[in-house]
């Protein structure tokens, strides 16, 4: 077959593989500016213990860093996130799943996971302190809880977009299922899981300072409740500010990228951090 | 090799009244070695349904789909489907890969294949794109080159070109017909327009409405490569879709 004339084949395309990193940097580092530039204009119009300056509290921050506290705190806070994240991807993938390929089972879970998503993340933390006491599962549990119905909403929606076409047409080359499984299954189901996976931590870190504020003596979340006791306003956000840089690190340096990586094959990548944060 | 025998083959759909809807109703239809049959009816007639018995995906209610000196379990069956139904985010290449590599094609023959096939489809420059970058007749193209990369035994075609403007589907209509010159597979093409069917097929069977059979073979007699000038396609065309009005009209 020679190329065409009525379809215009171009000589060829550009290759995606390697094309955008982050566009519109400085817009990016303008942003922060503006917001660092706002904070240290109002600072000074207020006493320390209500508003303390970037400068103030950036030295506090470097102090706890440097003194290695954070890691310590920021260590306890994470690995709860972690444990409590995997917890609700496993039930999230089970009930997301099920959802998608049986009526019933759709139906019984709808009105469960409309609940979960409007009780507020307070009260979970609250129960599970009330009900687990200072441990780190009552940690987990409330971030299970409040995490698993964003996560199986996206599975579920997910499982519901799959294209059978394809599947069936693996089938006429009389694919193994575990290769359907593999190569045209999961694919599909990976959009989802991402974005299910960004909304559900971002409710994590939440639910996860809250708890420890409650009632654990251990974490970001318990340092923050700490200072906060002492008026030392300095503290509070030097704790906070620093949890956030990390965050931030983490959905730049980590989620972005994979996230880049896994939908390279789509004509338009959305800039999808933005979206989802909302 | 791989003539295929359909012996008053008939399929019915469960249906929620209980009633069961007959599609098929004792079809009969030898398909020749290396021959390119066209299958032409109306739509909604059941012609994918026989399809998807032959590929094995649906089972027949009654009657029987035999591969000549073959085990039914062991052909090789390509199939082109309406849509190009690729793998989205897999390369082009990636994707003709996925279909030897589901046929145990030994690893260090694939990209010998796969590269041949998309020069025989003029996409070699597109190794590396992603079909959603592709317009719908390149992405067709992938398509046909995936179902003739396999080498199947024998090749089913569903409707492959209606999507497909008619100027793009002239072309890749001529573009098939040197493939399979070149390759000669046992070809079973459904389609709903007369023209293309006469134009591609060294016979057309033409099917009735549901439940359908099939009321009349014709043979093709012209020579390759085919003109869509040639006043004898034309005429062809003409008398079968008379044929088909006549048979249609009768069950109204």
């Amino acid at each position: 077959m020679k190329p065409t004339l009525t379809e215009a084949i171009p000589a060829s395309v550009p290759d995606r593989r390697r094309s955008g990193r982050f566009k519109n940097l400085h817009l990016y580092a303008l942003s922060v500016m503006v917001l660092l530039g706002l904070w240290a204009a109002i600072a000074p119009f207020f006493p320390d213990f209500i508003l303390p300056g970037p400068v103030a509290v950036g030295r506090a921050s470097w102090k706890i860093i440097r003194s290695g506290e954070f890691f310590i705190d920021m260590y306890y806070t994470i690995a709860r996130v972690v444990g409590g994240f995997l917890g609700s991807l496993l039930v999230g993938i089970i009930i997301g799943v099920g959802m998608g390929i049986n009526r019933q089972i759709e139906t019984f879970w709808k009105m469960e996971i409309l609940i979960g998503l409007t009780i507020p993340g307070l009260m979970w933390a609250v129960i599970s302190v009330l009900w687990f006491g200072l441990t780190d599962f009552a940690a987990i549990f409330s971030i299970i809880i409040v995490t698993s119905p964003m996560i199986t909403l996206n599975i579920w929606e997910g499982t519901k977009a799959l294209d059978t076409k394809l599947v069936q047409m693996a089938r006429t080359l009389n694919t193994p299922r575990r290769i359907i499984v593999r190569e045209i299954v999961i694919p599909q189901l990976i959009p989802y899981l991402l974005s299910g996976t960004r909304l559900g931590l971002s409710l994590a870190w939440k639910v996860v300072v809250i708890s420890e504020m409650v009632g654990l003596d251990t974490g970001i979340g318990h340092q923050i409740s700490h200072w906060f006791g002492l008026f030392s306003m300095t503290n509070v956000m030097a704790w906070t500010l620093s949890f956030t840089l990390i965050m931030l690190l983490l959905e730049f340096g980590v989620i972005y990228p994979i996230e880049r990586r896994i939908t390279r094959w789509r004509p338009e990548t959305k800039e999808a951090f933005v979206t989802a944060q909302a | 090799m791989a003539t295929i025998h359909i012996r008053d083959l008939s399929h019915t759909f469960g249906t929620q009244n209980g009633q069961g809807l007959t599609v098929l109703k004792n079809v009969n239809l030898t398909v020749k070695d290396r021959q390119f049959a066209c299958l032409l009816g109306p739509s909604g007639c059941g012609k994918s349904t026989l399809l998807n018995m032959i590929a094995r995906l649906l089972s027949p209610s009654a009657g029987s789909i035999e591969f000549e000196g073959q085990d039914p379990e062991s052909v090789n069956i390509g199939y082109i489907f309406q849509e190009p139904r690729l793998l989205n985010w897999r390369t082009v290449a990636d994707n003709i890969e996925f279909a030897l590599r589901v046929k145990r094609v030994p690893r260090q023959n694939r990209p010998a294949i796969v590269e041949r096939y998309l020069k025989m489809v003029g996409l070699d420059n597109f190794k590396h794109a992603y079909p959603l970058t592709l317009s719908g007749g390149m992405q067709s193209r992938v398509g046909i080159a995936r179902a003739f990369a396999i080498h199947p035994d024998v090749l089913l075609m569903d409707e492959p070109f209606s999507n497909l403007d008619e100027l793009t589907a002239r072309q890749l209509r001529r573009d098939l017909l040197d493939l399979w010159e070149k390759e000669r597979l046992t070809v079973l093409f459904i389609t709903h327009n007369a023209l293309e069917a006469v134009y591609m097929g060294d016979v057309v069977h033409v099917m009735s409405n549901r439940p359908a059979e099939i009321f009349t073979s014709r043979e093709i007699p012209l020579p390759r490569p085919r003109d869509y000038r040639n006043p004898e396609i034309f005429r062809i065309q003409q008398e079968i879709v008379d044929q088909l009005l006549n048979r249609v009209g009768d069950l109204e």
